[in-house]
């Protein structure tokens, strides 16, 4: 019973981070500037590794492959900000005028 | 620290028999002494009273709930209006002062999608906003006050 | 309820594997080379998804430590490119500065 409910759980969690991950894709695709659409691939690397990885902890049960992917999911979390950040800095180094695409404001 | 390592070693080894704990305790204490001597990592910073280490938990398990929120709001975002956002750029000074809790703060802001953390040099910070509301109370968000309690209390050991 | 976890994983992995082609197109599609870099972090994300995936369907737990390994390459990867083109952008820029100082003086 208890198995039961918890593989439904991961199914849904693992449905629900494939929706995310749609909707990060096409956010890709809807966007029209490189910083918009890093903000789309954010999503997808925070919210829809999230939801698939516990989904798939939920399914895998108690077992050491659980463990590990709890790694894998700590060791994204920690990664992604840190890559983000780096394209975002190329990016703002690299395009010539940044005030065409949006406003800079100071604070 | 050398806990963390011996985790790390037995998660990755994946059984606990006599032969992996002692291999595991010689080079989790050989990691140790590399990371203490020659990179210069101190701990007991961070994890130095309980209060602080619940202190932590709290503050990740916030960043959990307002990356839930964040990523819903850029969905709705990319579902309904992808093509009138209003992108910002903006640069806000913090009064975070050490080094650590910097990077802890633009962590937090580049995980929570809608706002990307471009440029940090000495206390400034230039951060992408998605949409205009997004970046609305970027220079006194919920981060920024709990990492200034944190630190309020590291000062005051 | 093992057949229909059964199903909704292959389905899920059939789905997955199509983000990831259409990202690849946004990777060929991508009009500066920071859409390209974004689109291959995505990939890379779907990626380690799409291992964990199997490795619940198959029931192997290498799987894992194959995608734990891919998530630090794939960093790596982001990491390595953006130093190289922020350090080439910045030694461009004071190349500029001097070609123009020695400029303001010839004149």
């Amino acid at each position: 019973m208890i198995h039961d409910l918890a593989t439904a759980a991961g199914l849904a969690f693992f449905l629900f981070g494939l929706f995310v991950f749609f909707s990060a894709v096409l956010g890709l695709f809807r966007f029209d500037y490189v910083l918009n659409r890093m903000h789309a691939a954010a999503v997808g690397d925070s919210l829809g590794i999230f939801c698939v990885l516990i989904g798939l902890m939920l399914l895998h049960g108690w077992s050491l492959s659980a463990a590990k992917t709890l790694l894998v999911f700590v060791f994204l979390w920690l990664t992604s900000p840190v890559a983000s950040h780096l394209i975002a800095e190329m990016e703002v180094a690299t395009v010539p005028d940044v005030e065409k695409e949006c406003e800079v404001e100071e604070r | 620290m050398f806990l963390l390592f011996f985790l790390l070693w037995l998660l990755l080894s994946g059984g606990v028999s006599v032969h992996t704990c002692l291999w595991g305790a010689a080079v989790s204490a050989l990691m140790t002494w590399f990371c203490r001597r020659v990179l210069g990592y101190e701990w007991h910073i961070l994890l130095g009273s309980p209060g602080r280490l619940w202190a932590m938990v709290r503050y990740f398990a916030h960043l959990l709930l307002e990356m839930l929120k964040a990523g819903l709001v850029v969905m709705r975002l990319i579902y309904v209006r992808p093509r009138d956002i209003q992108p910002k750029l903006v640069w806000f000074r913090t009064p975070l002062r050490t080094d650590r809790h910097k990077a802890l703060l633009s962590d937090s802001i580049t995980l929570t999608a809608g706002t990307i953390t471009v440029r940090a040099e000495g206390g400034r910070m230039l951060v992408h906003a998605l949409d205009a509301p997004l970046a609305e109370g970027i220079e006194n968000s919920s981060f920024q006050q709990r990492l200034e309690r944190m630190e309020a209390s590291q000062w005051s050991k | 309820m093992e057949q229909v976890k059964s199903w909704v994983l292959s389905a899920g992995a059939v789905v997955l594997a199509l983000l990831i082609l259409a990202t690849l197109v946004r990777a060929v599609l991508g009009p500066r080379f920071t859409d390209r870099i974004v689109a291959v972090n995505v990939i890379s994300t779907l990626v380690i998804a799409e291992l964990m995936l199997l490795s619940v369907w198959l029931r192997e737990d290498f799987l894992v430590d194959i995608a734990l390994v891919f998530a630090l390459l794939s960093f790596l990867a982001v990491v390595v490119a953006s130093r190289l083109v922020i350090i080439r952008q910045r030694k461009r820029r004071e190349d500029q500065r001097k070609k123009g100082r020695e400029n303001g003086h010839d004149t």
